[in-house]
């Protein structure tokens, strides 16, 4: 099964590839931090850290999708580039 | 009266060594099938001077079909490998016709394995098996006329073999991981999917990939964290300064606020005002790596340029032989013959200052090289020199100078201000005697702070307070001059290739930008060779390899059994890699896709949203901009879009009619943003 966010393929029994699950694990962690510091709720927090322009990109990817916002690079599914251009093999 | 064939790395340096070596000055020049040569005269003995233009014979696979394993190879002149490399037939010609009749044999290469390993080919390939029983070796570290007659009158009797027999190794072992794994990773897309794309790997390319890729998880992963800082302005003796709050970063808002509030417009006194002077070194001289950081930092050069540059400034006979690891200058070097040299140039003053000194000694480095000194300038005056090399020679020779320079002095005053039981540190600094920072002057980032004079108890009313909230900041990514310093401290690769590998990542599109962002293309070929071959990208192998390469200079190691382990470790992964060829391909292939369509995304439709991409029209062979919903019916959005240069995305949309900008780069051109929508006003203005 395909990640929910990208073209890798999901951890089995997951949604998400090992780099996303490693954004979402990072996110949990550094919840606890923020809210100490500001004493958000989770919803807040995701909020805030997919606005920040240092949050890393699978983090925000994560994030958003958390947030239902999150929209993929190809929504129809597959829709490669019907004619990439070939070359020829050496052989 | 002899005739002796010496043998030159590169047309320019023919042509110096022909003038140092001819007793007249004036040796003869010729040109034969587009190769430079040259005719001297020196002791009683005809000089026949040809040049090699790099490297003239290259392994390559003996027979059979484009696929792999190949562990049968062969060396054969370069233009047979390289059809690019046509022009090194005549110089490969012209060198057997003019070794015809000749006595004995010099190789006047570059001092080094590559050099080493180029006079070798040429004697071995061209002039027969007999030349390497005779032919002499010219050591030198620069192309002054001094340098080459010092080299003539000492060189040895025989060719530098453990150096021959380690570039030969190095090459061999190279060509054998290249080949297989790049035509491997190649094949197991091009067979899974049909689709063609080359793609490489190498044992120094794969764990400096790996590097890339670690950091490039940290990034992407970063969860930034909040916190304050109190920044803060203190009126003292009628000068407003900039203190900092002694408690550094605060973690909670609500304590952040408190101590804003208590401190703001609250009057403090100044306590324990103190002063240390501290004395700062002069730099080290340059190797070649340090070279090339530095003038990252300075110039942002790339390391291969910054290469490019030196051995251009090397050939030109102004600096010493750039490709070396050493940061020390052996006595026998005359340095106050050298200041003497640029005495004839712009550094007059700084040379003079120097040469007024009575003793001379350069700070070294902990670096050595046992062929060549630290990178230097010659003391020869530069003619004519313009833009970049005279930009790279001047930090040289400044460097140089430095690097004999008195040690700096520099002091810190330091005081505390207390304000309601918060402290505030107030800092300032100067130089007070400069020192070597005189020669380095242009390159030196150095910040003064020069304070009021300061008294304990005096009063300290803080004009401004705020808490400003901050955030954690990701890793820095690498850029070409920090992942060049990470290849050497894990010591792969050597000081001559390293800037090349790093070229060959940003050509195969395994990375972009700079600092370099790892595409996921890169992605793929790590997370790949990961699964499959971990070994490639290992550090651990790629060193072992490196020591070994080594021990054979050293003549500790035979070539041979060298090159026998490398077969011998590769047989076992590429075994592995045929077994999974389908599922390796199909995981590289569909990272080819992705980074396909990131690069034809060109942003989202204005109409529904969807994406909009670059697409060719199947008779007019035109590009134009079309939204993805076309294929389920959905969409007909399609704009034109220029048909020449370089079509990227920018991210932004339009003011006026809300279309993705795009930007389109002509080479030679400025880059030029527009709006996709030609009939979009805000583009007639």
């Amino acid at each position: 099964m395909r990640c929910r966010l990208c073209w890798r393929d999901a951890v089995e029994g997951e949604e998400y590839c090992i780099y996303h699950i490693e954004a979402y694990r990072r996110l949990r962690e550094a919840y606890e931090d923020w809210r100490e510091a500001m004493d958000l709720t989770w919803e807040e927090f995701l909020r805030e850290v997919s606005e920040n322009p240092e949050t890393g990109e699978w983090a925000r990817e994560v994030a958003l999708s958390l947030l239902g916002d999150f929209r993929p690079l190809s929504p129809s599914g597959s829709p490669f580039p019907p004619s990439p251009r070939r070359r020829r093999s050496p052989s | 009266m002899s005739r002796i064939l010496v043998i030159c790395e590169k047309p320019r340096a023919a042509e110096r060594i022909a003038d140092a070596l001819d007793e007249g000055g004036k040796p003869l020049r010729r040109r034969l099938l587009g190769a430079p040569y040259y005719i001297a005269r020196r002791g009683g003995d005809e000089l026949i001077i040809v040049s090699a233009l790099g490297h003239l014979y290259t392994v390559a696979q003996r027979e059979g079909r484009w696929t792999y394993p190949i562990f049968d190879f062969t060396w054969v002149p370069v233009y047979e490998a390289d059809r690019r490399a046509g022009e090194r037939r005549g110089f490969i010609e012209a060198i057997r016709r003019l070794s015809r009749d000749v006595e004995g044999y010099v190789s006047a290469c570059d001092y080094d394995i590559e050099g080493s390993l180029i006079a070798y080919n040429i004697l071995r390939h061209i002039c027969g098996l007999e030349s390497l029983k005779t032919a002499r070796r010219m050591r030198f570290s620069a192309l002054t006329r001094r340098d080459i007659l010092k080299a003539w009158r000492e060189m040895s009797e025989n060719l530098d073999f453990p150096l021959i027999e380690a570039g030969r190794a190095r090459h061999e072992v190279d060509w054998l991981f290249g080949i297989n794994l790049s035509r491997a990773l190649t094949l197991s897309v091009k067979r899974a999917t049909g689709f063609y794309r080359t793609l490489s790997i190498g044992r120094v390319q794969g764990p400096t990939l790996s590097f890339l890729r670690d950091r490039e998880i940290e990034v992407r992963t970063f969860v930034p964290r909040p916190y304050w800082v109190i920044e803060a302005e203190a009126e003292i003796a009628g000068r407003r300064l900039k203190v900092e709050y002694a408690g550094g970063r605060i973690g909670r808002e609500a304590d952040a606020l408190e101590i804003e509030r208590r401190c703001g417009g609250g009057v403090g006194v100044v306590k324990a005002v103190s002063r240390s002077t501290h004395r700062v070194q002069p730099p080290t001289l340059f190797n070649l790596g340090g070279l090339q950081r530095e003038a990252y930092r300075v110039f942002r050069y790339s390391p291969s340029r910054t290469l490019r540059l030196a051995e251009s400034l090397y050939l030109d006979a102004y600096i010493s032989y750039p490709r070396t690891s050493s940061q020390k200058l052996p006595s026998t070097i005359d340095v106050r013959e050298i200041l003497r040299g640029l005495r004839e140039t712009k550094y007059a003053p700084l040379a003079e200052e120097l040469l007024s000194k009575s003793a001379l000694r350069p700070r070294e480095g902990k670096m050595t090289d046992p062929a060549h000194p630290a990178i230097h300038p010659t003391g020869v005056a530069p003619k004519g020199l313009r833009g970049a090399e005279a930009r790279l020679y001047d930090l040289i020779c400044r460097r140089f100078m430095a690097s004999m320079g008195d040690e700096a002095v520099r002091e810190r005053i330091r005081a505390e201000i207390d304000v309601e039981g918060y402290r505030f540190h107030l800092k300032g600094g100067r130089i007070l005697e400069a020192g070597w920072m005189r020669f380095y002057k242009p390159y030196i980032r150095e910040r003064e702070v020069e304070l009021p004079s300061l008294r304990e108890g005096m009063p300290a009313k803080l004009v401004r307070v705020e808490a400003v909230k901050r955030f954690t900041k990701p890793p820095r990514r690498y850029n070409q001059s920090s992942l060049l310093k990470r290849m050497e401290e894990a010591e792969i690769g050597t000081k001559a290739t390293r800037a090349e590998i790093l070229e060959t990542l940003y050509r195969r599109g395994y990375v972009e930008g700079d600092p370099m962002r790892i595409t996921d293309l890169g992605f793929a070929i790590v997370e790949t060779l990961s699964h499959y071959c971990p070994e490639i990208l290992s550090v651990e192998m790629t060193r072992r390899l490196e020591r070994k390469l080594e021990a054979i200079q050293l003549g500790e190691a035979e070539a041979d059994e060298v090159v026998e382990e490398a077969v011998e470790a590769l047989k076992p992964i590429l075994k592995r890699f045929r077994e999974r060829e389908m599922a390796i391909g199909l995981e590289i292939d569909r990272a080819i896709r992705g980074d396909i369509i990131r690069a034809n995304t060109l942003g989202s439709c204005p109409k529904c949203g969807r994406d909009l991409r670059i697409f060719r029209g199947r008779e007019s062979g035109k590009r134009f901009a079309g939204c993805v919903g076309y294929f389920d019916g959905s969409c007909n959005v399609t704009y034109p879009l220029p048909q020449r240069g370089r079509i990227e995305a920018t991210g932004k949309r339009c003011e006026v009619c809300g279309a993705p900008i795009i930007r389109v780069l002509r080479r030679g051109r400025r880059p030029w943003e527009l709006c996709i929508d030609p009939k979009c006003p805000s583009n007639r203005r």
